[in-house]
């Protein structure tokens, strides 16, 4: 578990950091999102120890990182590509990554087999591209089998299959027991990944919840249909008490289900010639979030 | 990508906990293998052995010194050779760190008293084994081409040299860490190693007769005359040890102070 509370941070006169707290649960993926410049790698190396609060404090597993008996198992980390060293080989790296923390060998190749980096083990960083950049920092992530993974756009230039690769890992060791924080702009990639979301922005927390919360509000749930007589059915609609508003050309109706609208299309005599449902998605929710954010919390 | 079996073997090969001795071998290997220093100190090594042999061979035609004067002379150009090209190496490689080392570093040793120590350590143990080498090859020849009749000052002069180097590469390293970046720390140690005598002594000469002394005693305390005193095996037979241990004393205690504050600078910077 990662329990951050109340955590200021400043460089500087210029505020990066204000009052954030949040839990990121064991046996879940924590989404974190947030705008660029909103302070998600000031926490995110905060939770790792290379940057040191104003004021507040974070606990993996209940204890300051840095006391962590074996930091590897507690907690793997993935920042940036470019927090690897470009003049050391893949190899140099994962041994490197496995001596510091007493792990065998052989577990440092494998797990470099594992993200398709094996045959350029030998080969230095500096002649990798992003995509084999972000598999090895995965790889020196994962090497140890953390119970926390804090990973920063992990899935950023890497292909398909990798992305499907690391989709599955994170579920997968998410499912068995371990933290996952996952810090990602990619809101689609998130709805499919994470359980629960963080929201951040001008350095506080804009929101949490599971992803539930963000994805389908009961409020905002509705649908969306076309028809030959629109004017009519929008009537109709209006005096059986339901909240419909033209939209692109069709109609957008709240607090309903295709049973009730079919009823009253036939009714009215308008009929249907299109109906969809609407859910928010978590790139609407983190939009909205923001603008709420930005014009100081007013609707 | 797919899952391999070791991948979910159990954890009961992993050490319970993270070691100092663990780190410190795994820093050594790094600054062995591709990408650290191995060029440097094979560069270090070749220079310092080709420098002391110059040395020995120059001493032999030119001077009448006894053998016994040009092994330990060649023994201390080698190691101040080696010393030399070690701390240029140590500023770099430590300067690399902003290029995601230290960020790796500290995310698997969030430690930082714990990794420092073993950063140090590594380049302790790395200044004296290749010191020894170059300062064993030299004084052996030096033997050889003596009929050995001196080993007693051989094997000071490979002590000596070993444990000066050692300090001298460690003073270069913390002040690799208290800058952070590989040029301002070469800027650094050459205003540490070379500026700062020179600059004590031209005061020395601004200033009257009778302070002369002092300035004399403020230039012996900076690093390199400290450093030139530390190796003189060559001086103890006329001399006696005491200037070679001031020199080992002073030299240790400028690394102490300055590993010091590069610690406590390590353990407050924000990557």
């Amino acid at each position: 578990m990662i329990h951050v509370d109340n955590l200021s941070k400043s460089f500087g006169s210029k505020r990066v950091l204000q009052d954030v707290s949040f839990t990121a649960e064991p046996g879940r993926v924590t989404g974190f999102v947030g705008p660029n410049g909103a302070g998600k790698s000031t926490v995110l190396k905060i939770i790792a120890g290379l940057v040191r609060p104003d004021a507040g404090t974070v606990s993996v597993n209940g204890k300051d990182f840095s006391q962590a008996l074996l930091p590897g198992k507690t907690m793997g980390l993935f920042l940036s590509a470019e927090w690897l060293p470009e003049q050391a080989t893949a190899a140099g790296i994962i041994d490197y990554v496995c001596r510091t923390q007493g792990l065998p060998l052989s577990w440092g190749r494998d797990t470099l087999e594992t993200v398709g980096l094996a045959g350029v083990a030998q080969h230095r960083v500096r002649t990798f591209s992003l995509g084999m950049r972000q598999r090895l920092g995965i790889a020196t992530a994962t090497v140890s089998r953390p119970d926390v993974l804090v990973m920063d756009e992990p899935i950023n230039g890497l292909d398909p299959d990798g992305i499907a690769w690391i989709r599955s890992f994170l579920s997968s060791a998410a499912s068995q027991g371990a933290t996952v924080l996952l810090s990602s702009h990619h809101m689609a990639e998130l709805a499919e990944t994470a359980d629960d979301i963080v929201m951040i922005g001008g350095g506080r927390i804009l929101g949490q919840g599971s992803i539930g919360d963000f994805v389908s509000h009961p409020d905002e749930t509705g649908y969306y249909l076309e028809s030959p007589d629109p004017e009519i059915l929008l009537v109709a609609m209006a005096q059986r008490g339901f909240r419909a508003t033209r939209e692109r050309g069709g109609i957008l109706v709240h607090h309903t289900n295709p049973t009730e609208l079919a009823s009253v299309a036939l009714e009215s005599g308008a009929g249907i010639s299109h109906l969809s449902r609407v859910t928010r998605s978590l790139e609407d929710t983190y939009f909205a979030v923001l603008a709420r954010s930005a014009s100081g919390g007013r609707e | 990508m797919t899952m391999t079996e070791s991948q979910i073997d159990d954890r009961t090969t992993m050490a319970p906990e993270q070691r100092f001795g663990a780190v410190t071998r795994a820093e050594a290997r790094r600054l062995l293998r591709k990408g650290g220093v191995p060029i440097p100190v094979i560069v270090a090594i070749t220079a310092a052995v080709a420098s002391g042999i110059l040395t020995m061979l120059i001493m032999k035609s030119l001077a009448s010194e006894p053998t016994r004067v040009i092994t330990t002379t060649s023994v201390e150009t080698g190691a101040f050779v080696s010393a030399l090209v070690l701390s240029v190496a140590a500023v770099f490689a430590v300067g690399r760190d902003h290029t995601g080392q230290l960020g790796l570093a500290l995310s698997l040793t969030p430690k930082r008293e714990r990794l420092f120590m073993a950063r140090a350590l590594s380049w302790a143990a790395l200044t004296a084994v290749s010191t020894a080498f170059v300062t064993i090859v030299l004084a052996g020849l030096g033997l050889v081409l003596s009929g050995g009749d001196f080993v007693g000052s051989g094997l000071l002069g490979v002590a000596a040299t070993v444990v000066g180097s050692t300090s001298m590469v460690l003073v270069a390293v913390a002040l690799a860490h208290l800058v952070g970046r590989a040029f301002g720390s070469v800027l650094l140690l050459i205003g540490v190693n070379v500026l700062l005598p020179l600059a004590v002594f031209a005061v020395g000469a601004m200033i009257p007769e009778q302070a002369a002394g002092a300035v004399d005693a403020l230039v012996n305390v900076t690093p390199t005359p400290l450093f030139m005193r530390a190796i003189s095996a060559t001086t103890v037979e006329d001399l006696g040890l005491g200037r070679l241990l001031i020199g080992q004393f002073g030299l240790a205690v400028w690394a102490l102070v300055l590993g010091g504050l590069a610690l406590t600078v390590f353990r407050r910077r924000n990557l």
